[in-house]
């Protein structure tokens, strides 16, 4: 008996209809989490189906079922990383010049998500992955920590510097007045 | 903008960006649903499969043989380097590779599906080994802790929640002995080869041959035989729970440190029911414990089992 390996189920099994019901609890929420990390929602929707599918695979290894949210953010995670590398959507560029100003409420203003949005793009996967825990999810550095399976010192790190690379990003689209 | 406000305007982005009731699309629920719908091959469509497999593969068995011989003899002999991990199943454009019946990929390793006969290196198991095998293997997974060559002449054993897992050659990286009623390494067994050979051939719950020493590629350690007795065991053991078997034992999981359930680097080991195993114990030259297994999960045909896997085992070269 192996369990970690992929496993071959019966579609009418109680194993595949279990991990179905938990897959249409989560899936929303999931693919929100997704969003939050990847932002376009066509790599959202690849990023989660993909994640499930992995999930899919694993299903043996996973013995406690209340577990389920944990264990599938870490996957989804991962996935969402994996595909940010890949893509290669973070571009190290000064966005400073190419906003323009806005006005209003800085949050329902569009130049303001762009600006924001714009920063947290090029961000390194994992600084994204990081930021989106912390300030969408408002998951602890211990929480954080424990569904990237990194220590708690390493996430204040990647955290510490995105949040250094943002700083700088958005506070010279801000002293360019392109913003308020 | 002070830190306060910094976090602020994060979170106010993130709120703004994604709606609290926001759904995922509805092809997406589709889409996972199909996933795992697809993925479920029932076991005679499998055998099927691999059998077509096998018939196709037969046309170059005549070059594994040579390739098997010359992997083997080199390094005995020891003369000239290592062999190189040559990939000495470059597909013939006559006999492509058949359709793996699992999901392979999806950033799970990668794995090979079905083998043409011939030289593979692993991809992603750690530490680093070639391996040779005849027309019928099919590898199933190739991951950090983890590789599996799955015989698809083999036999299968279906639990009673619905699991079938099939008989072959699993290799793990780091085994760890671990405790029949919760999740947690046994203390005072150690982790190399001699430990780990030592407490399963005296564990008092298995019916395990003497430890016998073997080298394998550059590996040396020791090889038993295990099996459950046919008598209670003597004392009520967590895998019952796994997959619904009332015989069963668990005895090794990974020694990762972050290993997690559900995680890349994690895995557990264990013997159920009729299942029989031929244990291979090394200590791998990079400092390593590795584990293979010789895996007969319906105890049905061992003998013809062992007899094409060992050949596979023997063929193992590990990475200096």
């Amino acid at each position: 008996m192996v369990d970690g390996r992929p496993l071959e189920v019966d579609k009418t099994s109680e194993r595949g209809a279990a991990f179905l019901r938990l897959a249409n609890e989560h899936l929303d929420a999931s693919y929100r989490l997704a969003r939050a990390i990847v932002r376009d929602p066509g790599e959202a929707q690849d990023a989660t189906h993909d994640a499930f599918v992995q999930a899919w695979r694993k299903w043996s290894t996973l013995r406690d079922p209340a577990l389920f949210e944990r264990w599938f953010d870490r996957i989804l995670v991962n996935t969402c990383r994996n595909r940010l590398d890949r893509a290669s959507r973070w571009h190290l560029t000064d966005i400073s010049a190419e906003v323009v100003l806005g006005s209003g409420d800085p949050i329902s203003d569009s130049h303001e998500r762009d600006v924001i949005g714009s920063a947290i793009a090029m961000l390194t996967p994992d600084h994204r992955v990081v930021v989106a825990l912390r300030y969408y999810r408002d998951f602890t550095l211990e929480e954080i920590a424990t569904r990237l399976e990194i220590p708690v010192g390493t996430v204040q790190s990647r955290l510490h510097y995105a949040l250094k690379r943002l700083h700088a990003v958005i506070e010279a689209a801000d002293a360019k007045g392109t913003i308020r | 903008m002070t830190d306060q406000e910094l976090e602020r305007r994060l979170r106010a982005w993130y709120r703004a960006e994604i709606a609290d009731d926001e759904r995922a699309p509805t092809e997406l629920r589709v889409s996972v649903a199909a996933a795992v719908h697809a993925s479920s091959i029932s076991a005679s469509r499998l055998r099927d499969r691999l059998n077509l497999a096998l018939v196709a593969a037969a046309a170059v068995a005549v070059l594994a043989v040579a390739s098997l011989t010359l992997n083997r003899f080199a390094p005995s002999l020891g003369v000239g380097p290592t062999p190189t991990p040559t990939p000495t199943a470059t597909q013939s454009p006559s006999h492509p590779p058949s359709p793996s019946p699992y999901p392979c990929g999806q950033g799970v390793g990668t794995c090979r599906g079905n083998l043409q006969p011939g030289t593979y290196p692993t991809n992603g198991f750690r530490p680093a080994f070639t391996y040779t095998v005849p027309a019928g293997w099919q590898n199933d997974l190739d991951v950090h802790s983890m590789l599996v060559l799955l015989d698809a002449a083999g036999g299968q054993y279906t639990y009673p929640d619905g699991t079938t897992f099939h008989d072959g050659i699993y290799a793990f990286r780091g085994p760890n002995a671990t405790s029949a009623t919760s999740p947690t390494v046994v203390k005072g067994v150690g982790k190399k080869a001699r430990d780990l050979a030592q407490w399963l051939s005296r564990h008092v719950d298995l019916v395990a041959s003497s430890p016998a020493p073997v080298t394998v590629g550059g590996a040396s350690g020791f090889r038993l035989q295990i099996a459950l007795p046919t008598t209670t065991r003597t004392s009520p053991d967590r895998c019952t729970a796994d997959h619904g078997e009332p015989r069963c034992e668990s005895l090794f999981m990974s020694n990762v440190p972050s290993a997690t359930p559900g995680g890349p680097d994690w895995y557990s080991f264990g013997i159920v029911g009729p299942e029989t195993a031929v244990v291979y114990l090394l200590d791998a030259p990079s400092g390593d414990t590795v584990m293979v297994v010789i895996d007969d999960v319906d105890g049905v045909d061992r003998d013809v089992l062992v007899a094409a896997a060992t050949p596979i085992v023997n063929s193992l070269v590990f990475a200096p």
